[in-house]
């Protein structure tokens, strides 16, 4: 297992709540305090009240997308959180760049990567 | 009739110098014969009339004198003495002016007498006087009676005499008076008669001579004036020889002369003007070369009095004189170069030739069909328009030929070469309206043949417009499914992706977290194939989009800034993680950095690695070397696998193609994953090949470029162009 801080929170956001329950599992075994949320607008809510120290982020959304809800992350001063996007398009690493996030994880990801990144992030943390 | 070289003012000063002496003459006479009438009368009234007049006065004296003497005597009185004395001084007076006027005329023999006799009588009565004054009165009366009277009678007999002689002396004046105005008056009348004769003779030959010169020039003016040349002709021919003329005095000599000569050069002037306007005629007559030619030729010969003449054309490709016309010759060459004889040099130099004094042995020869004589002189004129040469004129003559005709046949090559460009032309015009004319024909019957072919087209392209319609219906319909695909490739990628996320986490969690439990045995095949199964539909997803986009131009490309060795480390450290039986090396000796896009050349070089560790032998290691030559980054991946046949080489790279070896060795896989490689390589302008040998292994090599952002600025601008011209295409 690797070394942790349990107080951690890692916010995991998803239109497809099969995944995010995917996520709060694998993240839960990993020791990390999980938020989930499966709209943009309730990422928002969970943002401004618990100031996660990391957010998994689904780009495809309906209503406010990865995109818009990154936008808000920036315009409302979380630009300290680093953000992960998760999409299933074609090139994850531009998306990456064009909303403005840290890292990327093409869906679908194994779950190594997902370990990887999410320790990349929270170690320092 | 010739009249003598005087000018017309020395006759008419000769004329009049005539009559102006004989009216000289004629009051010369006058003056002669009334001078010499006055001195005639002067003589009568000076000294006739006054010697009468004096003879008078002494016999009047001495009768009173004696008068007085007789009366003193008588009375002794000296009152008469006084009186006495009074007629004395008068006699004295009238003998001294009879003396003056006797010496004058030379009568002085009687005046002599005269004098004798009045001088005895004054003595006579100075002694009576004596006498009485002494006493003696009767002495004194005898004086007076005897000695006195006779002296007295004596006296005025020789004063009488005398007194006739002066009477006969007035007669003789008067008639020679007379006889002088007779005279003077007959030869008056003689010169003024002469006069009149002189004058009128000279008036006549003046006005003659004046008159008939003026009236032929008149004359020879009038017939001018109407065309007639002749009388002016002649008059030249009166006048006589020109030099003469010239210094002639005689001023209607000189003027008939010139007049005469002006009206030859008229002539001439008018004989040439005319033989100009009928070559005019000549050649303005027609627009052929060779009737225009031997026409000129004609006219220019009739004029000039050539016996012969040739016209030559230049051929000015193959720099030969062509004959076109001939006058009076047959047997002149046709063609001449340029240079060579008259013609020729007259050609070359563009200068007139004269050859003149040809001698009589010389060859050449003009026929006259019964004879014929040597040439005396030749002379070739260049034909010349607007400074371009167009021929020669050669004209020949048994004679010397005249400055005037030189200059005509000059003049009349200037002539000739306007209407000889214009005939020419007029040939090559021809000849190319009736190629033309052949063209048009055959453009004609070609017309008719694609009128025929045009309807057949006509009917085609409404049969084609109908199919068109037809397909452009199909092409919308194509467009709609065009979209319907793009939106299942867009499901495809997220709706199908998303699930699959889900199931291959739930399905690694549960491999995880089973190996806890003791049914891990038992699950743990199940459990590996559902992963396995999940991969191959992820990667079966993501193959099927790869091609997808390729197939539709969709590589969007961002290119930056790539470290080419980071990025293969990278991509082969995450193959690594799955091919664990292979090694995978990257050699990368030095730094090599391009701007490319990033995710396609991890794609790029995963494909490589993937197919080599597929085709290659368990524990056989897979190279990726890296080196920058110039401008270009090069890639190549080694395996050691089965290799390729010579026959798959040229298809490998081609979509859903599978060698027999491959397909023998693995049986999945879709032909997809080098076919998309070739197509990412050759979007950065790269290049991709393959060194293969069977069972020897495989090296495929990738050429990149190192290019600048620019290059790939274009590119992307290139391909946005051609999205939006496909939207409005579809759009439309």
């Amino acid at each position: 297992m690797p070394s942790k801080n349990p107080k951690s929170s890692i916010l995991v956001v998803d239109d497809d709540s099969t995944i995010v329950s995917f996520l709060e599992m694998a993240l839960s075994f990993e020791g990390f305090n999980c938020l989930t949320a499966t709209s943009g607008e309730e990422a928002v809510k969970l943002v401004q009240h618990f100031k996660p120290s990391l957010i998994l982020l689904d780009i495809s959304m309906p209503r406010m997308d990865g995109r818009d809800f990154c936008q808000w992350l920036h315009t409302n001063g979380h630009c300290g959180i680093p953000v992960v996007v998760m999409t299933a398009g074609q090139n994850a690493a531009r998306t990456q760049e064009e909303v403005g996030a840290q890292d990327c994880l093409a869906k679908p990801f194994d779950l190594s990567e997902l370990r990887s990144c999410v320790e990349r992030w929270t170690r320092n943390t | 009739m010739r009249a003598a070289d005087t000018s017309v003012a020395q006759r008419l000063s000769l004329g009049f110098g005539i009559v102006f002496l004989l009216m000289l003459m004629l009051i010369g006479v006058n003056a002669y014969g009334q001078q010499r009438v006055d001195r005639l009368l002067g003589r009568l009234t000076d000294e006739i009339m006054p010697a009468a007049d004096a003879a008078i006065h002494i016999q009047t004296a001495y009768l009173r004198q004696s008068a007085s003497v007789r009366l003193y005597v008588d009375s002794g009185d000296d009152r008469y003495l006084s009186d006495y004395t009074k007629y004395v001084s008068l006699a004295q007076d009238a003998l001294g002016r009879l003396d003056d006027l006797s010496k004058n005329t030379g009568e002085t023999r009687l005046f002599d007498q005269i004098k004798a006799l009045a001088d005895r009588y004054d003595e006579e009565m100075g002694r009576a006087i004596f006498l009485r004054q002494q006493g003696a009165s009767s002495a004194a009366q005898q004086v007076l009676d005897q000695e006195m009277a006779p002296t007295r009678e004596q006296l005025l007999e020789e004063m009488e005499s005398f007194a006739d002689v002066q009477l006969r002396l007035r007669d003789e004046a008067k008639s020679e008076v007379d006889v002088a105005l007779h005279n003077v008056a007959g030869v008056s009348y003689g010169l003024a008669f002469l006069a009149i004769v002189v004058g009128a003779a000279v008036a006549f030959f003046v006005s003659m001579s004046v008159s008939r010169p003026v009236q032929s020039l008149a004359l020879a003016s009038r017939s001018l004036a109407e065309g007639d040349f002749e009388p002016a002709l002649r008059l030249e021919h009166k006048a006589g020889d020109w030099e003469e003329v010239q210094s002639s005095r005689n001023e209607l000599r000189v003027l008939t002369a010139t007049f005469g000569r002006t009206a030859r050069e008229l002539l001439k002037r008018e004989k040439r003007l005319s033989a100009r306007a009928q070559l005019s005629a000549v050649l303005a007559s027609s627009i052929d070369a060779e009737k225009v030619a031997c026409d000129a030729l004609r006219e220019i010969a009739t004029y000039t009095k050539c016996e012969f003449g040739l016209i030559y054309v230049l051929d000015s490709e193959l720099n030969v004189l062509r004959r076109i016309g001939a006058y009076c010759i047959a047997s002149a060459p046709d063609d001449i170069k340029v240079g060579e004889g008259i013609a020729g040099e007259a050609a070359a130099s563009r200068r007139r030739v004269l050859v003149q004094d040809i001698p009589s042995d010389t060859p050449f020869s003009v026929r006259f069909g019964f004879d014929q004589v040597p040439p005396k002189t030749i002379v070739a004129v260049p034909v010349i328009c607007q400074d371009q040469l167009i021929g020669t004129v050669l004209m020949g003559s048994v004679r010397d030929l005249t400055d005037d005709a030189l200059d005509f046949i000059e003049v009349s090559a200037q002539q000739l070469g306007v209407s000889l460009q214009d005939a020419l032309v007029h040939r090559q015009v021809t000849a190319l309206a009736e190629e033309l004319q052949k063209k048009n024909e055959l453009l004609a019957s070609q017309n008719e043949e694609m009128q025929v072919q045009s309807e057949e087209i006509q009917s085609q392209s409404e049969q084609l417009a109908a199919q068109n319609e037809e397909l452009e219906a199909q092409r919308k319909e194509l467009i709609e499914l065009d979209h319907l695909k793009d939106e299942f490739l867009s499901i495809a990628s997220h709706e199908l992706k998303s699930p699959l996320t889900s199931l291959k986490g739930f399905t690694q969690i549960l491999q995880e977290r089973m190996q806890l439990t003791p049914y891990y045995e038992e699950f743990q095949k199940p459990l590996a194939a559902i992963d396995g199964q999940v991969n191959k539909v992820v990667s079966l997803v993501n193959r099927l989009l790869d091609v997808s986009r390729v197939q539709m131009g969709r590589l969007e490309m961002k290119p930056e800034l790539v470290h080419l060795g980071e990025l293969a480390r990278r991509q082969a450290n995450r193959a690594q993680i799955k091919a664990t039986e292979h090694k995978i090396v990257v050699d990368s000796d030095s730094e090599v950095v391009g701007y490319w896009d990033p995710g396609y050349i991890e794609q790029v070089v995963t494909n490589l690695v993937d197919n080599a560790v597929r085709y290659s032998p368990s524990g056989s290691e897979v190279r990726i070397s890296l080196r920058q030559v110039n401008n270009t980054a090069l890639l190549t991946v080694t395996d050691q696998g089965i290799g390729i046949s010579s026959d798959a080489l040229p298809n490998l790279f081609q979509r859903y193609y599978r060698s027999e070896e491959a397909k023998r060795i693995c049986a999945e896989g879709m032909g997809i994953g080098l076919y998309v490689t070739y197509s990412i390589v050759n979007a950065h302008g790269g290049c991709i090949w393959v060194d293969s040998e069977p069972g020897k292994g495989s090296t495929f090599h990738v050429q990149l470029p190192v290019q600048p952002a620019s290059f790939w600025k274009e590119a992307e601008e290139s391909i946005y162009a051609k999205q939006e011209s496909e939207e409005q295409h579809t759009g439309g």
